[in-house]
């Protein structure tokens, strides 16, 4: 018993040292950052965004970010929405679509800026894209279906049958395979899928759809990107292109895309933000589905697969040797 | 003071699951791997339910759920032969197909706004404030599901289950068939593992096929930790202690949260450097006992 008391003891008083020394910094902005997990383009929004902010003038004395990682682990993003909560941070930015959840439910009046929601709508965290009514905003990231096949089309007009990587557990690239397919759908094009669970099973999945189609499409899929290499090389042996859904993609070897980048999204949402501090209501700040694409293509990629693409289209795209 | 509160409220939530993981791992002595799937089952399957109106339906529904899912393993393991570690993986990959199509073949179903028992109970008991509800919410179910288990495990069935647990060969020369003891086992385990996914999906305000990932280590360390503060004794003491191994396990990772010494990426080394901190305590304190004992022993002599 008198053991139990010590470590109650020690675990209030560690979590009481905690709060006062938070106490102290609210004399300026604090702005708590919520991440699910390590991977590249959440950590390009982040930087994104908090890079931006210091564009914007808010210097380290002004404004001190808070940023936690649930590294993976679901269960802490609840621990992760209370601290901020306590910490009474200005308000929050929250990265993907279950950050956003988890620290909308928890119902306190912090205003969110959520940072690449593929679908709010769906995702219960605004209920009209014009109005945000919830006290939350900020940018989604739908991938541009339509440009993409009409980029496709111009580049490799050959491709009628497309091949579709992507991993059932991400919300971001399900919504994309959706549209991607109501599309083809609609466009007489075909297509044959193949599901991952994990980024082991990417190798696998690609080999088997060589042979059978003349394109492969993936979407943005943070399991797929990080196997990315291995789609690359297979569809490189095969001599067909791969549509990509992000730069970071056609860097590791994708033939094309038009993407916006995650670096872009993040200081997107920064601007919101900042519109915020200048004294624009949540509610008068609409959340935006990100529309300024740009076309970048791997040249060496080209070569490699014998697609020769004419200088006009070249002279337009950001190209990658 | 969220924190804190926030950490006694998920610590008693999870406590469904850390019981759920004591009935597999120290009654049956078992080491079952359905957890991850069970848990996202439990997720899904309350999501589901409430969305369609029903949010208390939606726990009964889970536990039965996870119940069956809890039933494969076990049938595997003794109809089919299949060693139990395989058997609990084989389950739970399986349900990750389960999992995605009970969600309508979507990887994440959004609760807000939805009617979940949160929000019932917050318009019920309108001045209680929302915090108060939550923490009562996860203290009646915990306490009504351990009152249940205490009971379960002290009836004939119950006891049987006990005894395969502890000795396989002597409860089949009885002529109890261990064989259903380790089913039923396994389906009570993970109808509460389901049971722990199902509320906390309606507490955290929606459902994700990741929800899972990682979950059987924090159902383990829970019962660890909860051993070693309290120390290993019967069942009952067990299955309590299961539960403030889980409200154990979240402080602590609310310390590891409130440490602003440390870079964010360290999350995960610092809760593992505490919770290897508490689980080492019964050592030490066996250490220093036996320290004194010699020392008082050299003296005498």
């Amino acid at each position: 018993m008198k053991k139990f008391a010590a470590i109650l003891c020690a675990l209030v008083l560690t979590l009481s040292f905690a709060i006062s020394a938070n106490a102290e910094a609210a004399k300026k902005y604090t702005v708590g950052i919520i991440q699910m997990a390590d991977n590249g383009a959440f950590t390009d929004m982040r930087e994104g965004y908090i890079a931006r902010m210091r564009e914007l003038g808010y210097t380290e004395d002004m404004m001190t970010f808070d940023y936690r990682n649930a590294q993976g682990d679901m269960s802490n993003l609840a621990s992760i929405c209370q601290a901020m909560i306590d910490e009474k941070v200005d308000f929050v930015a929250a990265i993907a679509t279950p950050s956003a959840q988890a620290f909308l439910n928890m119902g306190s009046d912090i205003p969110m800026f959520f940072i690449s929601v593929s679908n709010p709508v769906g995702a219960g965290i605004i209920t009209d894209m014009a109005k945000p009514d919830k006290n939350a905003t900020g940018t989604s990231n739908a991938i541009p279906v339509a440009e993409m096949f009409k980029l496709s089309a111009k580049l490799t007009p050959n491709v009628k049958t497309y091949g579709l990587i992507y991993c059932t557990s991400e919300v971001n690239s399900v919504t994309t395979i959706t549209n991607a397919k109501a599309y083809m759908d609609a466009n007489g094009l075909k297509y044959v899928e193949a599901v991952v669970t994990n980024s082991g099973e990417v190798q696998q999945a690609v080999q088997s759809l060589i042979g059978r189609v003349d394109a492969i499409f993936v979407p943005n899929d943070s399991v797929v990107q990080t196997a990315l290499t291995v789609v690359a090389d297979a569809a490189k042996d095969a001599k067909i292109p791969v549509y990509g859904s992000s730069a970071v993609m056609v860097a590791s070897g994708a033939f094309a895309t038009i993407s916006i980048s995650d670096t872009q999204i993040g200081q997107m949402t920064a601007d919101m933000s900042d519109q915020y501090l200048k004294g624009a209501a949540i509610a008068d700040i609409p959340a935006v589905v990100v529309s300024d694409f740009t076309m970048v293509i791997n040249k060496t990629t080209a070569d490699a697969i014998g697609v020769t693409i004419a200088d006009d289209v070249l002279a337009a795209a950001k190209v990658i040797e | 003071m969220t924190l804190l509160l926030g950490s006694l409220q998920l610590g008693l939530m999870y406590g469904l699951l850390a019981m759920g993981v004591y009935i597999s791992f120290r009654i049956l002595n078992t080491p079952d791997l359905t957890a991850e799937g069970s848990f996202t089952l439990g997720v899904a399957v309350s999501a589901m339910v409430t969305v369609a109106g029903a949010p208390y339906l939606g726990l009964l529904a889970a536990f039965l759920c996870g119940m069956a899912a809890g039933a494969v393993t076990g049938l595997l393991q003794t109809k089919v032969g299949v060693h139990p570690i395989l058997a609990g993986i084989l389950t739970m990959s399986g349900l990750y197909t389960v999992n995605l199509a009970v969600m309508g073949a979507s990887s994440n179903v959004s609760l807000i706004g939805k009617d979940t028992l949160f929000q019932r109970l917050f318009t019920q008991l309108a001045p209680m404030p929302k915090d108060t509800v939550k923490l009562l919410v996860g203290l009646a179910l915990a306490v009504l599901t351990l009152m249940a288990l205490i009971w379960f495990f002290k009836t004939h069935v119950g006891l049987c289950i006990r005894a395969t647990g502890n000795n396989e060969a002597m409860v089949r020369s009885s002529s109890i068939n261990a064989s259903a003891m380790k089913v039923i086992g396994l389906a009570v385990s993970n109808g509460c593992i389901a049971l722990s996914g199902a509320i906390v999906a309606q507490y955290q305000g929606y459902a994700d096929i990741s929800s899972g990932i990682g979950i059987l280590v924090v159902g383990l360390a829970s019962v660890i930790i909860g051993e070693a503060l309290f120390g290993r004794r019967g069942v009952t003491f067990g299955l309590i202690s299961a539960i403030a191994g889980s409200v154990a396990y979240r402080i602590i990772i609310s310390l590891a949260l409130s440490t602003n010494i440390f870079p964010t990426y360290f999350l995960k080394l610092i809760s593992a450097v505490i919770v290897a901190i508490a689980l080492s305590l019964p050592t030490v304190k066996e250490q220093m006992v036996k320290r004194r004992i010699r020392r008082e022993g050299k003296s005498r002599a």
